[in-house]
Parts: C-alpha cells; structure tokens; sequence
C-alpha cells in the first residue's frame, strides 16, 4: 500500500541514489526489465505505447485547432468556451478523456506565457512532450519573475502596449496559447496555416509566426 | 514542506537552455521517452489498481529528490528514480532489485482502496474579489508556490470545485473550490522593477484569505 511517508520516500531516495547505477540509461532499464519481470509489462509495452502517441500526438494537434480558429468564427468561439471540445469536434482528443484546458488568445494587446513553477504541468496527452527548455530550472525560476528577458532570449520583444500575463500551471488546469494569425496569409488553406504554428508559439516564446519565404 | 522543487522567482538561473530545439524532437536520447512511456503506463496502473496512489502523492515523491540532486539530475531520470521510490514504498519492488535491475521476489498484494471525494462547501468568493493569499502553508505538498504567499491578488475565475492537492498527496481526496488569482507584478516583486505584467495562479480557497 502507499504509505504517503515523506520521510520513508526521502530515505529511498538516498538509497536509490548511492547504489542505482550513474547512467541514466541503465536506471530505466532496470526500471523497465523489473516490471517486465513482476507482470506489470509485457516486453513490447514500452515500443508500442511510444509508437502509438508518436502517431496520435504531438504539437500538429495544436496547430490543427489553431490553425482552424483562424479561418471558422464559430469555431474560434468553441475554443475560446471550451478548448477541449474543439479538440473533440477536430476527432484529435477523445469526449472526456482530454484535459480542463483553456486556450489563451493572444491579440495587439496581450501576449500570453505558460510555465509551470512548481513542476512540469503541460498538455501532454494532446500537444506531446514539452521541450527541454519549459522543463528547464532556468525557465521554471524566471518565466514568473523576468518574463520579458527571458521572452527576449527567444527573440520575442513585445512593444509598450503590448501587456503580458504569465499562467502558472498550479492546478490541473492546463493551458494553451493561441497565437494570431500572421498578416498575409489570405486565401491560404487551413493545412498551410496549420504549419506555420510552432510548438513555442502555443506555450508563449515565439509571437510572430509571419511565413518566411521557405515556409510555403 | 518547501523543498527546491518551488522554483518560481528564484534568481540566479542563467539563460534558458535548450531554446532552439527541434519541435519535433523532444527527447535528447532514446532512454528519455522509454522513462516517459514507463510512467505514463505505470501511473494508469496504478490508479486502476486503486493503491492509493494519486498524482499528487506522485509529484511529492518526486519533490522528496534530495535538492542537491534534484537540481543536477536530468529531468527524466528524476521521473526514473520517483517511479522506482513509488513502486518501492508500496511493496511492488525492493532497492535491491532495482539496482541488480532483475526481480527476485512477487509484490505485495495490494488491498485496493476507493477513494470517495468529499464534496465541497460553498464558495466564499466571487469573481473580482479581493483576497491575500496564506503567508505559511503546513501542508506536506501544496500548490500555492513560495513567490504568492502573502500576496493580494484578485479572483478573476472561478472553476468550482476541484480535489484539493494538499489533501491528496496524503491520499484524502476532499473537493474545495478553484479560483485564478491575478497577481501584479508589483506586488509579486515590489523591489525588481522593469517592465510590468501580471502572473495568474490557480489555488484553492483554503490558500485564500480576506485582506
């Protein structure tokens, strides 16, 4: 049973940590091949769940809705109300089995940043993993304290009227920026839009998503 | 307990590393997402084996890292280590096995517990309130980060009522409404000035107090 003893799990770490190999790499093995070992797993567990979500997720799901936003009023209303029903109505999320997600919207006026302080809290299950640097210390310590600085070490410098929220992701509500359209993209079709979304641009690090000549 | 997991505001963090990684590549190395799978898996498990584990007891098990190593380990093999501290604690596995990396024994059995959430009371707040969050929180895990403690802010949602992380951490699941609070920069950081904004929080009513 769980025992919900800190001070037990704080012992087990220590003796995790003086005995556990110093690879990582070998640490998940062993991980792996015990519980493989114990029933919890099968040996092709592990290959077959990655196969499956590198399939079905990751941040084209995002971009997808987004980009959908963009073109369909009614839509952009659904994501605005209820962002996880726009994933369902797209068939990119299950009814009920998504998140309590909200979608951010960034206009002229506002821009939006999501971090997470205390841990790592992140759409997983719809936009992926999060990169490296939304898990960094770095980004953690700072995104609540110094956003604009860390905004301009992504080259993101927003003008004097632009205001600037920060989400900390405490509950387990999650969070997903919308960026704006970028000017003239008229008449483009809805994938092309979609591929101009970037997986930074739903967390808040990257603004301007303009189509660079190479883009189309 | 404020362990070195409450890193908001902390200062002395260089730039952010990583900034210009591939969208479509996340993982650094192949072990990363074998850790991530394994626990994705592991946690499904082990809410349907109703272990009394939550997710919440999860994330303390990782906080519990000792800080040193919390801060030098990489983010992923500090999911590894909590997977194993998990599975440890509740008699899945041994030290020992984990660090031969073989099983050498059945687990535990385990008597499965249903959690039933208490319901919540009314709300005390409403949307455009004043409030001031607690200045100490005693619980073992909590989501009110150090940096809005004894800050004024004002209810700019309400999402209704929520499981209380604090609670379930310990394995008590008890409802209590969920608000995000605005805070302004200047009350977050009076001395800092630059440029201002504003950081929104969602907490708990029982984080929550009248100015």
């Amino acid at each position: 049973m769980v025992s919900h003893d800190s001070d037990k799990i704080a012992h087990i770490h220590r003796e995790l940590h003086s005995h556990l190999p110093p690879e990582p790499g070998l640490r998940v093995k062993a991980l792996e091949t015990v519980l493989i070992e114990k029933g919890f797993l099968q040996n092709d567990t592990v290959d077959n769940w990655l196969e499956n979500y590198a399939e079905k997720i990751g941040p084209k799901v995002g971009a997808r809705v987004i980009a959908r936003s963009w073109i369909d009023p009614s839509f952009e209303q659904t994501l605005r109300d209820d962002a996880m029903k726009a994933f369902v109505e797209l068939d990119l999320a299950e009814e009920g089995g998504g998140y309590d997600l909200q979608a951010v919207f960034n206009s002229e006026s506002e821009h939006n940043l999501v971090v997470c302080t205390l841990c790592s809290c992140y759409p997983l299950r719809l936009l992926g993993m999060s990169p490296a640097w939304y898990k960094s210390t770095e980004y953690r310590a700072r995104a609540v304290r110094d956003p604009h600085g860390v905004l301009e070490e992504f080259g993101v410098e927003l003008s004097d009227d632009v205001k600037l929220h920060v989400w900390d992701s405490t509950s387990e509500r999650r969070f997903m920026v919308v960026p704006q359209r970028p000017p003239a993209t008229d008449g483009w079709s809805e994938d092309d839009l979609a591929n101009l979304v970037t997986r930074n641009s739903m967390i808040g690090t990257h603004r301007d998503l303009s189509p660079g000549p190479e883009t189309r | 307990m404020d362990t070195i997991h409450d890193l908001g505001g902390r200062e002395g963090f260089g730039p952010v590393k990583w900034q210009s990684d591939n969208d479509k590549k996340p993982f650094h190395e192949p072990w990363q997402a074998r850790s991530w799978a394994v626990c994705m898996i592991m946690f499904g498990r082990l809410r349907r084996d109703k272990t009394g584990w939550t997710l919440d007891w999860s994330r303390h098990v990782l906080e519990r890292i000792p800080p040193a190593n919390y801060l030098a380990m990489n983010y992923f093999d500090k999911w590894t280590q909590h997977m194993m501290a998990l599975l440890i604690d509740q008699g899945t596995a041994n030290v020992a096995e984990f660090v031969e990396g073989r099983s050498k024994s059945k687990p535990t059995a385990i008597t499965p517990i249903d959690m039933v959430p208490t319901e919540a009371e009314d709300a005390r707040f409403s949307l455009g309130d004043s409030v001031v969050t607690k200045q100490k929180i005693g619980s073992m895990h909590t989501r009110l980060p150090g940096f809005a403690r004894g800050c004024k802010g004002i209810i700019e949602a309400s999402h209704g009522p929520e499981i209380l992380a604090d609670d379930s951490a310990v394995g008590t699941l008890r409802k209590e409404h969920l608000y995000t609070v605005i805070f302004d920069s200047t009350e977050l950081w009076p001395k800092d000035g630059g440029r201002p904004f504003d950081v929104r929080v969602d907490l708990w009513e029982s984080y929550l107090e009248i100015p």
